[in-house]
């Protein structure tokens, strides 16, 4: 994809004055569009669609159009036949239609996977890339798992992984420079005695299917007052989560991270700035572009979901831990809140999530040649708190939900 | 100043820069239009400024690939961007007027012509002009403004469709 000048000899043909046919400046100019236009431009010429359905221009495309994070906004329907919904968000807190008509008068879901309509089981748990990864329950134990992009509508059905004594947690890594990404398995180590000690499995799309590491690990799980909070952050790279107490459930007690070399390190919580034993059961990480410290003196209850979009913070929030919710916006530049919509919306058969979305027209797999993907090995190490990235926030709620303190580690 | 008046051995030269500046160099188009600019405008061209330096052109530079109607807007543009007092500010503004005037066919020579003397604002400021006139528009509008003709069956073009059909909700209708 070459432009810019110094390409006389490939201009010096008459024909060739067509903008049209110019890959450089074609690729330039589609590239700018949004993801549903370069779609549809597929069928303006063999030239064009060749253009448009390389893997380059995929990454041309979602580096430079325009970064507008938007929110995708999964709302459960309820075990009385209400539908699974989800939503665009924008920032003003315009809600797209979870369905559009077509020119035919036909109603069609505005994003749609297989898993949507006929699953209540169906649970999102991370949006990278404009991929979204997405589980649902298979008997009583296990998790299928998809990877789809709702902009081009495509689909991965992940391979099964090994058994599982109990439900596996599941969690995604991604580089969001080179746009890999690994799905991470974490499955009960039955033979162990301690509690959630875990194998991991992970799975790489260029591989095609899981592998172990040889490492034991305490694996990501759910917050027991807040269990449809997602159970790790990815920032810059690395994936984070918490790892709880053995002899407390509901304290946290350091964060374990792993890198797409698979290597595995623990992270000291930082020291409050108040008293350091402030962390309990509140506690959240929440994958966030800058540093902060600071002090909320908002009063906050049922917490759903965190998610940092520019430079604000959405919070879903169930008032009295009760059976609606509402959308927040905190603002980290001046610490006002703001609250788009006022509606508020019913909670279904299970608790409802948001995750910060660009959209992009990246594939699940990137095709890269083979032999070149290389399996690390994973070591536990321990480390030093510095080596956290500054985009991840540690959230920690005193006694009585109220927020005590943010930190950036 | 100072860098510029030692040559690649570090020893002094006369800033021959100075005098360039204020000296004129011709454009000549592709139906033979000739164009006097200042080297200062003119090096704003990564093409043109590489022409220069290699001294090929004698004063007159022949861009063969550009017709006169569209080097007269490139060096309006060039122009303005080389002006002495002229802020961002200034420039911004003149940017959005230059632009918003053209129609695009015209915007489209104007990217060629940017791409091929690397003007590389002018050129990204341009596609951004043609992306916005594209955004919702039909698959034929395209082809007609870009003047493309369909290289696929009819076959062929109906499974894309059907591949993406989702894509050709709410679409112009194709008057300007």
């Amino acid at each position: 994809m070459s432009q810019g000048g110094g390409n006389q000899a490939r201009l010096s043909c008459d024909d060739d004055r067509n903008i049209g046919y110019i890959e450089g400046i074609m690729a330039t100019i589609l590239s700018k569009l949004p993801v549903t236009s370069v779609l549809k431009f597929k069928a303006v010429c063999k030239f064009w669609n060749k253009l448009i359905s390389d893997q380059q221009f995929a990454q041309l495309q979602f580096g430079s159009f325009p970064k507008d994070p938007k929110l995708l906004l999964y709302v459960c329907g309820n075990n009385t036949g209400g539908r699974s919904k989800l939503y665009l968000m924008e920032r003003n807190g315009r809600l797209s239609k979870p369905y559009v008509m077509d020119r035919s008068g036909k109603i069609r879901p505005y994003l749609t996977f297989p898993n949507l309509d006929r699953s209540n089981s169906l649970q999102l748990i991370s949006c990278f890339n404009g991929l979204l990864c997405c589980t649902r329950s298979v008997g009583t134990e296990d998790l299928d798992i998809q990877i789809c992009n709702p902009a081009t509508r495509e689909v991965l059905e992940v391979p099964k992984g090994s058994p599982s004594a109990e439900t596996p947690s599941i969690g995604v890594v991604y580089d969001p420079d080179t746009n890999k990404y690994k799905i991470l398995r974490f499955v009960s180590a039955a033979s162990e005695s301690e509690v959630n000690t875990c194998k991991c499995e992970i799975y790489t799309p260029e591989g095609g299917d899981w592998s172990s590491i040889p490492d034991i690990v305490q694996g990501p799980v759910a917050n027991p007052a807040c269990p449809s909070f997602p159970t790790h952050a990815c920032a810059g790279g690395r994936m984070y989560w918490l790892v709880w107490s053995k002899e407390d459930r509901e304290v946290p007690d350091y964060i374990l991270s792993i890198d797409m070399n698979n290597t595995i390190t623990r992270v000291e919580l930082p020291e409050g700035p108040d008293d350091p034993d402030e962390f309990n059961v509140f506690t959240f990480l929440v994958d966030y572009e800058g540093c902060a410290e600071l002090q909320i003196d908002g009063f906050l209850e049922g917490i759903n979901s965190i998610v940092s979009v520019e430079k604000e913070l959405l919070f879903i929030i169930k008032p009295g831990f009760g059976t609606s919710f509402g959308f927040h916006f905190l603002n980290l530049a001046d610490w006002t809140w703001r609250t788009p919509i006022r509606r508020k919306f019913r909670i279904g058969s299970s608790e409802p999530v948001a995750f910060r979305y660009t959209e992009s027209l990246l594939r699940y797999a990137v095709k890269i040649d083979g032999g070149e993907w290389l399996m690390g090995l994973g070591q536990l190490v321990q480390s030093d708190k510095e080596e956290v990235g500054l985009r991840l926030l540690i959230f920690g709620l005193g006694v009585g939900a109220q927020i005590v303190g943010v930190w950036a580690g | 100043m100072a860098p510029k008046n030692k040559n690649p051995n570090g020893e002094n030269v006369v800033p021959e820069v100075q005098q360039k500046k204020t000296q004129a160099l011709i454009l000549k188009s592709s139906d033979g239009e000739e164009f006097s600019i200042s080297k200062s405008a003119a090096g704003l061209s990564v093409a043109i400024k590489n022409m220069m330096e290699d001294d090929c052109a004698g004063g007159v530079i022949p861009l063969p690939l550009v017709d006169g109607g569209t080097l007269a807007r490139v060096i309006t543009y060039l122009n303005k961007h080389a002006e002495d007092g002229a802020s961002d500010e200034d420039k911004r503004k003149f940017d959005e007027e230059f632009l918003s005037g053209m129609e695009v066919d015209v915007l489209c020579d104007v990217a060629l012509a940017g791409n091929y003397l690397d003007i590389r604002g002018l050129f990204h400021d341009v596609c951004q002009r043609i992306v916005n006139g594209m955004k919702n528009k039909s698959v034929e509008w395209v082809r007609k403004t870009f003047r493309i003709e369909s290289d696929f069956t009819a076959e062929e073009e109906e499974q894309i469709k059907k591949e993406y059909a989702w894509a050709w909700e709410g679409v112009d209708s194709d008057a300007d």
